[in-house]
């Protein structure tokens, strides 16, 4: 008798063992509400004016990209377009698009709507700043008929096929936009998975489920409507409030968690964390090659060798994400590993090795004296963190090897001004991409002032090779040219990567489906709330 | 009576001329090109060419002083350099939400703060005075951002009577209108205690008690009234500090009101929404101040006769 217990205890102890934790997974159900907590406002919500972050985020789920890239292998696939083609000398596009598509106002997705939308963004009277940018050499946008799209354009535009990706591209709705002017983006007309109910300016929007919807690109399990009622942007730029209220439950997504929280909340199961590589120019400092002494090569190796890139991990970021030792990150096509032995790693020593020999010698409070001026130079820097803790960081790190480097911090939109027209020595940046032609906006001589070439850095061979970056279709030549560009940039060091950004996101356990999609903005057509 | 409202309105209204030409000016007074300044990102020579004009930036400074006075007064204050919409209607749906944040925390102050200091006079020197006066000084002491985070983690986190941020209802006010009542209730209490006991000391006072009046009557009839004088002056001073620092506590609790409008209209450079609230914050509190003077007329007779 005692045996059979003792057998049945055992047993009754393992089926306990085995089952305990066995949360049976959550089936997708309708209904519900989901809302995201953004840290910052946004401009508005018309795709070919929209330049702030936030706002790219929510038209994400209001508009629907012409091609979109597979969240998770960043292969470029259809969207609303479902096939195109190129001209054999690659100047003209074909694109062709789905067909029973309907923006939210009940008109047809045709292509006269898809050329109307693009055309719009080279109209002068609505200012767009994406004209040149993303269109790039495009000259005619033509429907020569009601499900093909016609691009003509001056000269091959290899990352063209990333500009369709972009939010910015996506089409609207040519009956509204027309009605409304530059007033479209306080009443969008998309053809997302979500409708706008109420746009609150800098505040609130409320979006609601679009019942229509029936065209999710193929890669999603999810093809129908969204299993949400309503999703709701909310802006609360308090980190403190944010995560009260998460904690509280009022908010159920933190958007750009701070470093800090996720980590302290990683392990609660009330909560998940997410996190996403961005891809893209990482965050880098800026040489301003045009300035005394940064415009000494020498000069610019010797502060690579006095960066460390590990402190500056841990400390302002708590390890979340790595460390950056080429102009492109490995979440961008383009990227290549072995690229990263060829960085100069860190090593004070060798610092003040190369700026003995390019003729510095110590002064009495130690800091490098040549031709009786000291190294004294201005690091500018907007003036939240992170980048400020990072400019800090690197601060001391010059100063260790004899560098007087003198911080200032300025609010970021007269700090951009200023990089933009060269006022600062050394400075600090990263450029969101999908695309390695973001080096062509940072690297080009034709780019300063005009685009974001703040190193102001002029070379006739990485211009050339740009160009050809820009206009080589076939992939294996591309990611060649792309090499030899990123070689040059790490041994001329205009700029020092240092941190591969990785951005993270909180969201409540009840949450499910959660996607980020190739730009780490997110996608809410595939989640559901179960209830708490 | 007559003469001085009417002197009282014209002050007012020089006083808002007179910022009008310093909100105007400081577009001009910052450093730098102004237009440069607005449009930091993607803009092209040509998106410069375009505020330049639609700013009248080109003319001389009196032709655009009065243009901007002109459609001012008009009620047209541009538009938005950042979202393009109409900068009186960015302001116009925030007001009503910083007046009732405003008016909530005035009569949380009015009522706490005038009451303690009531108290305080008439109790001299007891306990209940010595600590009023210490909870004065925490109240004067406290960063409205530290006090607004310990009542968001004390009351909407950890006992969830409230709720965290933002505006959908009465509840929504409470935690902020605490917060920015505490200053303002310290500042009453104080004014109302020593403005009290200099009343209590003077000679009507004592005349009244030697007349056998019980002591509330005493108080509320005769000494309450004059008492009163220095308090409605600091009191419409005080709704100043309430307009502006409601932008802490707004942004503390995300509450949507014309404080956050002007703290991101400033961090993003973006003049119009900056010189438009500033204008409008600026007149209300001119508002204040007459409906202050006027309240003078009648409470203090000296005024009325004079």
């Amino acid at each position: 008798m005692r045996r059979t217990w003792t057998v049945l205890c055992v047993v009754f102890a393992l089926f306990a063992l085995l089952t305990s934790g066995q949360a049976a997974a959550p089936a997708p159900r309708s209904g519900g509400r989901v809302v995201v907590a953004l840290n910052a406002g946004f401009d508005t919500l018309d795709p070919a004016l929209a330049v702030f972050t936030f706002a790219r985020e929510i038209m994400g789920n209001v508009y629907d990209p012409l091609l979109i890239r597979n969240p998770q292998t960043g292969e470029i696939l259809p969207g609303l377009a479902s096939s195109w083609t190129f001209s054999p000398d690659g100047r003209v596009m074909l694109l062709k698009l789905r067909q029973g598509v309907i923006f939210h106002d009940g008109t047809p997705l045709t292509a006269e709507a898809v050329a109307f939308s693009l055309n719009r963004l080279r109209d002068p009277a609505i200012r767009s700043p994406f004209a040149v940018s993303i269109l790039g050499p495009v000259q005619s946008i033509e429907s020569p008929d009601p499900f093909t799209v016609q691009i003509t354009m001056s000269a091959p535009f290899a990352p063209f096929l990333d500009s369709l990706t972009e939010i910015s591209l996506a089409p609207v709705s040519p009956a509204a936009a027309r009605r409304l002017g530059r007033d479209f983006g306080q009443t969008p007309v998309g053809t997302g998975p979500f409708m706008v109910k109420e746009i609150v300016p800098n505040q609130r929007v409320v979006l609601v489920r679009n019942p229509n919807y029936r065209w999710a690109p193929r890669f999603f399990r999810h093809r129908g409507p969204a299993y949400l009622d309503e999703l709701v942007y909310t802006v609360v730029p308090e980190d403190a409030t944010r995560m009260a209220q998460l904690v509280r439950g009022e908010v159920n997504v933190l958007y750009n968690a701070p470093a800090r929280e996720v980590r302290r909340l990683e392990r609660n199961p009330n909560f998940r964390a997410h996190f996403k590589q961005q891809s893209g120019f990482p965050r880098v400092i800026i040489l301003n090659t045009t300035k005394w002494p940064f415009d000494d090569v020498r000069v610019r190796v010797a502060v690579a060798h006095a960066i460390n890139k590990e402190e500056i991990l841990k400390t302002t970021y708590e390890g979340i994400g790595e460390v950056a030792h080429t102009p492109l990150s490995p979440a961008t096509w383009g990227y290549n590993k072995a690229l990263e032995q060829q960085a100069y790693p860190y090593n004070p020593d060798r610092a003040r090795q190369l700026l003995g020999e390019a003729g510095w010698r110590a002064g009495p409070d130690g800091i490098l004296v040549k031709d009786g001026r000291p190294f004294r130079v201005r690091l500018w820097s907007g003036n939240v963190p992170p980048p400020l803790i990072d400019a800090q960081l690197q601060q001391a790190q010059l100063r260790a090897v004899g560098i007087d480097a003198q911080l200032n911090a300025i609010e970021q939109a007269p700090y951009l001004a200023a990089i933009r027209r060269g006022d600062h020595d050394l400075g600090g940046m990263l450029f969101v991409s999908a695309d390695p032609d973001v080096l062509y906006i940072i690297g080009h001589s034709s780019q300063i002032t005009a685009g974001w070439n703040t190193a102001f850095y002029r070379n006739p061979d990485l211009d050339r090779l740009l160009e050809q970056g820009r206009t080589t279709l076939d992939s294996r030549a591309r990611f060649q040219i792309y090499t030899r560009i990123q070689e040059h940039i790490i041994r001329n060091v205009p700029y020092i990567p240092y941190y591969v950004i990785t951005r993270s996101f909180l969201t409540t356990s009840n949450v499910n489906g959660y996607l980020l999609d190739a730009r780490a903005f997110e996608l809410f057509h595939n989640v559901w709330v179960t209830p708490r | 009576m007559l003469s001085y409202i009417r002197r009282r309105v014209i002050l007012g209204l020089l006083t808002v001329l007179g910022v009008s030409v310093g909100v105007f000016m400081m577009v001009h007074v910052v450093p730098g090109d102004p237009v440069l300044v607005m449009l930091f990102e993607l803009a092209s020579p040509a998106d410069h060419q375009a505020l330049r004009e639609q700013l009248g930036l080109d003319k001389p400074l009196h032709v655009q002083y009065w243009r901007y006075f002109s459609s001012a007064v008009r009620g047209d204050l541009g538009r938005s350099v950042r979202s393009n919409r109409p900068v009186l209607g960015e302001i116009a749906w925030r007001i009503p939400n910083t007046i009732r944040l405003a008016a909530l925390a005035l009569l949380l102050a009015v009522v706490f703060g005038g009451i303690t200091g009531i108290i305080s006079a008439v109790r001299r020197h007891t306990l209940f005075d010595h600590a009023a006066m210490v909870s004065v000084l925490l109240g004067l002491s406290m960063p409205s951002f530290w006090l607004g985070f310990m009542l968001i983690i004390i009351f909407a986190v950890r006992l969830e009577w409230l709720p965290v941020a933002g505006y959908e209802g009465f509840r929504y006010l409470i935690l902020p209108g605490l917060t920015l009542a505490a200053a303002p209730s310290a500042v009453l209490a104080r004014l109302t205690r020593s403005s009290m006991l200099e009343v209590l000391h003077q000679d009507y006072v004592r005349t009244a008690r030697a007349k056998g009046l019980r002591e509330t009557v005493v108080i509320a009839r005769h000494a309450l009234k004059n008492s009163l004088i220095p308090v409605i002056t600091v009191l419409g001073l005080q709704v100043g500090y309430l307009l502006g620092g409601a932008v802490i506590t707004e942004s503390v609790f995300a509450y949507p009101g014309i404080g956050r409008l002007v703290v991101d209209a400033i961090l993003a450079r973006d003049f119009p929404v900056v010189q438009g609230t500033v204008l409008v914050i600026a007149l209300g509190f001119v508002l204040v101040n007459l409906a202050v003077d006027l309240t003078y007329a009648l409470v203090d007779p000296r005024v009325r006769y004079g």
